[in-house]
């Protein structure tokens, strides 16, 4: 591609946006971020202002108040350091109650014998910023999550990495039955290219079939310098989750990984 | 608390985002005082719609205060950093809505003809440094390409519908976006384009 061409792709990526054709590598990473900037500055010099609605204003009072309540609990949550999970459990984290260690069973199989997992149709997953699906404000995905730790069955569990190449990864999920809803919240987790792999959640229920978790849905890390939040989407009723399980797979997500490790496992206490 | 949507940019605002990475509740304030109007402005112009435009506001706030980190003065004005975050989602949210922009001018818009582009809309006085930097390459290009810019980089409007719009072939505007691009990343410091601009 000749600098001219290169040109015209990132003023059309800046000013038109278009399908994203991932991470630009050197030269037009720099270039396309310089005229972004560009771009940018002369947006802010040409804007007339327009006073916002006293109805935003508050609305965003609301999600600064959200948000920093959410990062107080988050960065009260996250204090997994490496010491605590010994390289030894990262690959078997469950192993406490009896609850626990029938999940654990199931995941020294699932590890032994290549995935089994299995479940309904994919559809999409919805993340902070889905590839295409429907917009979701993130204020609304915060309080949904403080929604789900209010209820009475809400239960919770910190994932720990199973490959050693996410050693930095922690986070937790929290899940309530009776809402049939639950959020992971992730740091750590390399940011994924979409078009070759997507990170898909695996849900274990004992009131299941203990050789098939369900499909959490697909779910993509824009940002891995950043701290995620990811809707849980079951695609089976959920009874009582014993485990949740993050996996790579290809695009889409599978209806049986054959990965033998996972990235993360988080078990539920009983 | 109270917005101050006239202000856009200012040379003498403090940096919120060093102070919002840092866990300051007060600063998340001071940024929403700071930037509410500017993001709101591009959002209403580049959606249109009200109810999309305050929700991508939201998502670009909750956006910004997590990329907070990432802010680095050396590079862009913290302004320049926000428009940077909000025309990225904004434009996000139109490739999703698959959306054309409605020609009617917003009652707040600057009324005007595509070759009698609107005064400018900020106080230079007002700009921060990127801002003014840029706003001062803009005042020297020629009307037409100008506004071809402020359709497209502050309106969103895509290429088409300004070539539809102004009457101007759609390669005219692809190259008077090109070049204007070029001579503002030049003036704000960035590679010399001279070369280039003279190859193209």
């Amino acid at each position: 591609m000749n600098e001219e061409s290169r040109q015209n792709a990132a003023v059309d990526r800046i000013t038109e946006g278009g399908p994203d054709p991932g991470l630009p590598e050197g030269l037009e990473l720099e270039l396309e971020l310089e005229l972004e900037r560009a771009a940018a500055a002369a947006a802010v010099a040409l804007t007339a202002p327009l006073a916002p609605p006293a109805r935003l204003q508050e609305r965003l009072r609301r999600d600064a108040d959200t948000f920093a309540a959410e990062r107080r609990a988050q960065d009260d949550m996250l204090q997994f350091p490496r010491s605590e999970a010994p390289q030894s459990e990262r690959h078997s984290v469950l192993n406490g109650t009896a609850t626990d260690r029938a999940s654990n069973r199931r995941w020294a199989t699932w590890a032994v014998t290549g995935w089994l997992a299995a479940a309904a149709s994919l559809t999409w997953a919805f993340w902070v910023r889905p590839p295409d699906g429907p917009v979701r404000r993130p204020s609304t995905l915060v309080e949904r999550r403080a929604t789900v730790l209010s209820s009475a069955d809400v239960v919770a569990g910190s994932f720990k990495p199973g490959l050693e190449q996410f050693a930095r990864l922690t986070g937790d999920v929290v899940w309530s039955s009776a809402q049939q809803a639950g959020y992971l919240r992730l740091r750590g987790l390399p940011a994924n290219d979409p078009k070759r792999e997507q990170y898909q959640l695996w849900i274990v229920d004992p009131e299941r079939d203990a050789a098939f978790p369900v499909d959490g849905g697909v779910f993509d890390i824009v940002d891995g310098t950043g701290d995620s939040v990811v809707t849980v989407r079951a695609k089976l009723p959920i009874g009582r989750p014993t485990a949740f399980v993050i996996t790579r797979e290809k695009p889409g997500g599978v209806v049986k990984s054959q990965n033998p490790k996972p990235v993360a496992v988080a078990s539920i206490a009983g | 608390m109270s917005y101050a949507p006239s202000s856009l940019s200012s040379p003498s605002r403090p940096a919120w985002l060093p102070r919002v990475a840092a866990g300051e509740r007060d600063a998340m304030d001071g940024c929403l005082v700071a930037y509410t109007g500017l993001v709101w402005s591009l959002a209403r112009r580049f959606l249109r719609d009200d109810s999309d435009a305050q929700d991508a506001v939201q998502e670009i706030f909750l956006e910004l205060w997590r990329s907070a980190n990432r802010y680095d003065p050396t590079v862009a004005s913290e302004t320049t950093f926000v428009a940077m975050i909000a025309r990225r989602r904004l434009m996000d949210w139109r490739r999703r809505q698959a959306r054309r922009p409605v020609f009617e001018p917003l009652p707040e818009s600057p009324e005007g003809t595509a070759y009698d582009p609107p005064a400018p809309s900020v106080e230079p006085s007002r700009l921060d440094d990127d801002a003014a930097r840029a706003l001062a390459v803009l005042d020297t290009l020629p009307a037409e390409q100008r506004e071809i810019l402020r359709l497209s980089l502050a309106e969103g409007w895509s290429h088409g519908d300004i070539a539809h719009q102004m009457g101007t072939p759609l390669g005219t505007v692809k190259s008077h976006l090109r070049r204007g691009l070029l001579r503002l990343r030049a003036a704000l410091g960035m590679r010399e384009t001279k070369e280039l601009e003279e190859r193209s």
